[in-house]
């Protein structure tokens, strides 16, 4: 009997002791608590319930802190922790530390490559990887060339770098917009003599410039280097570069680009066939067939090969747009023809819709502390001023100005601050008889305005001759401050509009325009002619050789 | 006598004569190729162009470089320009975090100037100082270094009649592997000229300032070419060649006061900019010639042929077999080779003494008599690539992408620039990456290196053939020849 009670009291006893070691981590194979100490290859754990457990690392132990590959060194006394333990070693140990899960520091992450489309807020870049669609805010920092600038000035075949802040974010916080360097300089038609594809050049002969219309002739033999890294194209099908040696003696047309003082071939294409030239206007296009149809009925195709030019950088063929003007350089035979060049040359005030900038002409009938209003006033429209005179007196158009804004007296060749060209007499009721009195009567000016701010405002007393004026657009290839009569540009590859025709139409030689008079808007603000460069590129408004507006785009 | 020999062989050795890398010469934005240097001096407050030779001389020990410039310059109108410093850097050499400090600073210097009748001349006694730091962080793949210049020179005009300050600030950014190395140097200068000149028998100081800014990049780089044989009855089609070019780029933009005849006016101004560039002759070498009978029209071909002729797969078969999977270990040693990431224990056989410890390998499945063994010890104390646990490393086992990316991006050390833990990655199939490869494959997408499939998936646990992973290889030799020198010349001096 006495044997049987004490067996039964054993079994009880061992099984109760069996219902006490139930949640230890050994058994529920979990343990998870404080890091005590670590030594090597062991972990001393205290449990949340205060029990310690010195536990060794199993050798396929796996360590993280979150979710980062570690070794056990790098946990630290203090730390929680959670682990797995198999048989009385741990196989698994993590533990967390990060406080900005997914933190990138400010401009962490980076894009780069080419602007493919710019709608409003939304840039579609080309990059490396293919086409990306990013956003811009009122907050996106934009700087071109280092410098400051608005958003405004970018154009589509820009190179951009844009920077977020966050790594899911779409939004750009900066935009860094490569400066003139991304411009192509000249159009070059020439014929291949030697290639060597070990140092990427090539030996030219017969080399023309495509310069006011024409194809100039401006060196027997050059050589060129290149760049790899656009394809090259015969006829819309690419050529390796090492097989350029089987093409000597063909046509190429080459779009140059400075490279640190000397030229370099961005893009190429090879003359397969025929060639033919047009200026002319774009009408429709088929992109179903990648062709488009020109104002004279010509239809032609155009390839991944093609070599587009607009505002003097390479851009997309998605760039092409209905009523575009455009020199299109045809290959083929027959009605057969693929475009090698298309150099789209129309010219705006505004580069993208982003940008907001119209330029006024008017009297100045009112100047409060803040705004001027324009009484008999005319806007720039599709190239042409367009009035907006009525007799109705409530017929003002109101623009702002502020201490920003540059102020040029052209009667006095001077700026003029916000105060004195609100109290000074540049606006006056002529009606009252000490206006009368002192001849005095209201300015007129021409206003270059983001919006219904006024950037930059040229005032003068009398109204120039509008009809006389004609909108030019071309490069600078030479400024001089000529002894006779001042700051003088020397316009290559200049195009005036035609209201008749409805397009621009190219001029056949350099044209001379004077500065004296002029009002030069550069980035939104007035700068003296000495701050021009060769090869920049001009909107001009002009009275045959005297400018009155110059915009540099 | 061995002993005499022995301790020469030593000195030679560490006396070696400076490496090649890529470094614009002196601080003052000049560049040169073999036989020509060329910079512009602005202290007249005019650009004027000096043309002449430059002599570099130096040698790099362990821990220290010295190196001496010396100029002699000339201009069209017989101008001159003569300068010598020599400047020494030393090396603190952090190896426990892979990382190198360099301080180097100015032990001699000699300049004089000659314009018109004007002698410009440093002064003798704290005439030119200057002060450079360089952190440099030693990745296996590639160096990558970022330092800063702070210098000032003092110039007298013949000896009483002025002075002009040339203040120096400056930084530098670079990075050196064996496909190339790339160093820009953007350096601001603040001259402040006073002079003494006689207006109406009164003698007065004419004062002008100007600010110059010094674009200018020294870059090598090594590249692959194609060359078709030329004669049909050869028992080859074509082969690569390897070419390294070097170039120096400048570009100065200066605000400087307006000179008309010969008086200087500092309210207006003259902006401009100058852009030079000189380049070095390329060299080429001749690469061994792929006969591979089983890629020809393989969408991988040119990868495959473009690593076997870097004898980066060094098999003798004739099949390269591109669409068998590729294997941990065949990986590991593709990659130090294409990097010419020489294994350290090579090294140390050669001066193992002989009662050194026995090498004993940390893995089981690997012997140290293996031929992959010094490949995947390298391997794996610089960090690149890990075994499965900690005794195995199954180096026959088929490489996932996951894995390849990741040894590409550690050869790097740019995972450590991945975000704070806890992100996803733009992946469709994120959830699928293995904990340890997210930050290689994040960072991976962020250069370029690698993109999603048409429904953006990375495939990471994938494994990846032989032909796939001589793309990816491929495309990682590019990122090192062209990518890095884009980023380090172009996008700095034509965005800045």
């Amino acid at each position: 009997m006495k044997k049987i009670c004490i067996s039964i009291i054993l079994v009880i006893l061992t099984s109760m002791m069996s219902f006490a070691d139930y949640t230890t981590p050994y058994r529920t194979g979990i343990i998870e608590g404080y890091v005590k100490d670590v030594a090597d290859n062991q972990i001393k754990i205290e449990e949340y319930d205060g029990s310690v457990h010195l536990l060794p690392l199993s050798n396929k132990a796996v360590c993280t802190i979150d979710q980062i590959p570690v070794t056990l060194k790098d946990f630290k006394a203090g730390m929680e922790v959670f682990g797995e333990i198999k048989g009385r070693s741990v196989t698994l140990l993590e533990s967390y530390s990060t406080q900005n899960p997914g933190y990138i520091p400010p401009g962490g992450k980076v894009r780069s490559g080419i602007v493919k489309k710019i709608d409003r807020d939304q840039l579609i870049i080309k990059t490396l990887m293919g086409d990306e669609t990013y956003f811009t805010s009122p907050a996106t920092i934009t700087l071109k060339k280092a410098t400051d600038t608005q958003l405004s000035s970018l154009y589509e075949g820009d190179r951009v770098k844009l920077y977020f802040d966050e790594i899911n974010s779409d939004v750009i916080s900066r935009l860094n917009i490569e400066g003139n360097s991304i411009l192509i300089k000249d159009l070059y038609r020439a014929v291949v003599k030697k290639a060597d594809n070990l140092e990427d050049k090539i030996v030219f002969d017969k080399v023309e410039v495509f310069k006011n219309g024409k194809w100039d002739e401006i060196n027997r033999s050059i050589t060129l280097p290149y760049s790899s890294e656009l394809p090259l194209y015969i006829g819309g099908q690419k050529v390796p570069y090492e097989n350029l040696k089987y093409y000597r003696g063909k046509t190429a047309y080459l779009a140059m680009k400075d490279f640190f003082g000397t030229e370099k071939i961005e893009k190429m294409v090879l003359k397969n066939q025929y060639e033919r030239s047009y200026s002319d206007k774009i009408e429709k296009i088929n992109w179903y067939a990648d062709q488009f149809e020109l104002k004279n009925k010509k239809n032609i195709s155009f390839t991944e090969g093609t070599m587009i030019i607009k505002n003097g950088r390479l851009v997309d063929k998605d760039a092409i747009t209905p009523n575009a003007d455009a020199f299109v350089v045809a290959d083929g035979r027959g009605t057969n023809q693929i475009a090698g060049v298309i150099s789209i040359y129309n010219e705006d005030l505004n580069n993208s819709n982003i940008g907001q900038n119209y330029l006024y002409v008017g009297r100045m009938n009112r100047i409060f502390e803040d705004a001027v209003y324009l009484k008999d006033f005319y806007l720039l429209n599709n190239h042409e001023w367009e009035s907006y005179r009525t007799r109705r007196e409530s017929d003002e158009k109101e623009l702002y100005y502020d201490q920003d804004t540059m102020i040029y007296d052209l009667e006095n060749q001077n700026y003029v601050s916000a105060k004195e060209f609100f109290a000074k007499d540049y606006a006056v009721d002529e009606d009252t008889d000490s206006a009368e009195d002192k001849n005095l009567r209201d300015w007129y000016a021409y206003a270059y305005t983001d919006g219904d701010r006024i950037a930059g405002i040229m005032v003068q007393k009398h109204l120039d001759s509008l009809n006389r004026h004609r909108m030019t657009t071309g490069s600078i290839e030479k400024i001089e401050d000529d002894p006779q009569v001042g700051w003088t540009v020397s316009l290559r590859d200049s195009k005036d509009y035609s209201h008749r025709h409805d397009k621009w139409m190219i001029k056949n030689s350099t044209i001379r325009v004077n500065l004296r008079k002029a009002m030069i808007i550069k980035d939104g603000k007035i700068i003296e002619p000495e701050m021009l460069k060769t090869s920049d590129r001009l909107y001009v408004v002009r009275d045959d050789f005297t400018a009155k507006v110059v915009i540099v785009k | 006598m061995k002993k005499f020999i022995v301790s020469f062989i030593l000195i030679c050795m560490i006396i070696a004569p400076m490496s090649v890398w890529a470094q614009p010469p002196g601080f003052s934005g000049g560049v040169n190729n073999e036989y020509e240097y060329e910079e512009v001096v602005f202290i007249t407050g005019e650009p004027i162009r000096f043309i002449g030779t430059i002599d570099i001389k130096g040698n790099e020990k362990d821990t220290q470089k010295t190196i001496t410039y010396t100029f002699k310059l000339k201009t069209s109108n017989g101008d001159k320009l003569d300068r010598k410093i020599n400047l020494e850097t030393i090396y603190d050499k952090r190896n426990d975090k892979g990382q190198t400090i360099g301080q180097t600073t100015l032990k001699s210097f000699k300049e004089s100037i000659q314009i018109g009748k004007n002698k410009y001349e440093l002064l003798k006694d704290g005439g030119y100082e200057l002060s450079k730091s360089d952190i440099i962080d030693n990745r296996p793949a590639s160096d990558f270094y970022s330092g800063n210049l702070k210098a000032r020179k003092y110039y007298t005009i013949n000896k009483n009649e002025g002075e002009v300050i040339v203040e120096m600030t400056g930084g530098n950014v670079g990075y050196k592997n064996f496909w190339g190395g790339t160093e820009t140097q953007i350096l601001d200068y603040t001259i402040t000229s006073t002079k003494k000149v006689k207006d109406n028998d009164k003698e007065e100081d004419s004062t002008w300032s100007a600010t110059v800014q010094a674009q200018v990049s020294d870059s090598l780089t090594k590249n692959l070419r194609y060359s078709a044989n030329e004669a049909n009855f050869s028992s080859f089609y074509g082969g690569h060649i390897r070419v390294t070019n070097e170039e120096m780029v400048t570009r100065y933009e200066y605000d400087l006061p307006r000179v008309r005849d010969d008086k200087i006016d500092n309210r207006r101004r003259n902006i401009g900019s100058i852009d030079i560039k000189k380049e070095m002759l390329p060299k080429v070498e001749r690469l061994v010639i792929p006969k591979f009978r089983d890629i020809g029209g393989h969408w991988a071909e040119s990868s495959i042929k473009k690593l076997y002729s870097l004898d980066v797969f060094d098999e003798n078969s004739s099949f390269f077999k591109p669409d068998v999977a590729f294997t941990r270990g065949e990986f590991v040693k593709a990659v130090m080779k294409a990097c010419n990431i020489r294994p350290s224990i090579q090294d140390e056989k050669k001066s193992r003494r002989r009662n050194a410890p026995k090498e004993i390998s940390p893995f089981q499945d690997i012997s140290t008599k293996d031929e992959i063994y010094p490949y995947i010890k390298d391997a794996v104390d610089k960090g690149l690539i890990q075994g499965i646990s900690k005794d195995l490393f199954r180096a026959k086992d088929p490489l996932t992408k996951a894995e390849a990316i990741t040894v590409l991006i550690k050869a790097l050390g740019f995972d450590s620039k991945a975000p704070a833990p806890g992100f996803y990655t733009s992946f469709t199939d994120d959830r699928e990456i293995p904990i340890w490869a997210k930050d290689s494959i994040y960072m991976a997408r962020e250069i370029n290196l690698v993109s999603g499939d048409s429904f953006n998936r990375i495939n990471p646990n994938k494994p990846i053939t032989r032909g796939e992973a001589s793309v990816m290889l491929v495309r990682f030799l590019e990122f090192l020849q062209r990518d890095l020198q884009k980023d380090y010349r172009e996008d700095i001096i034509n965005f800045h």
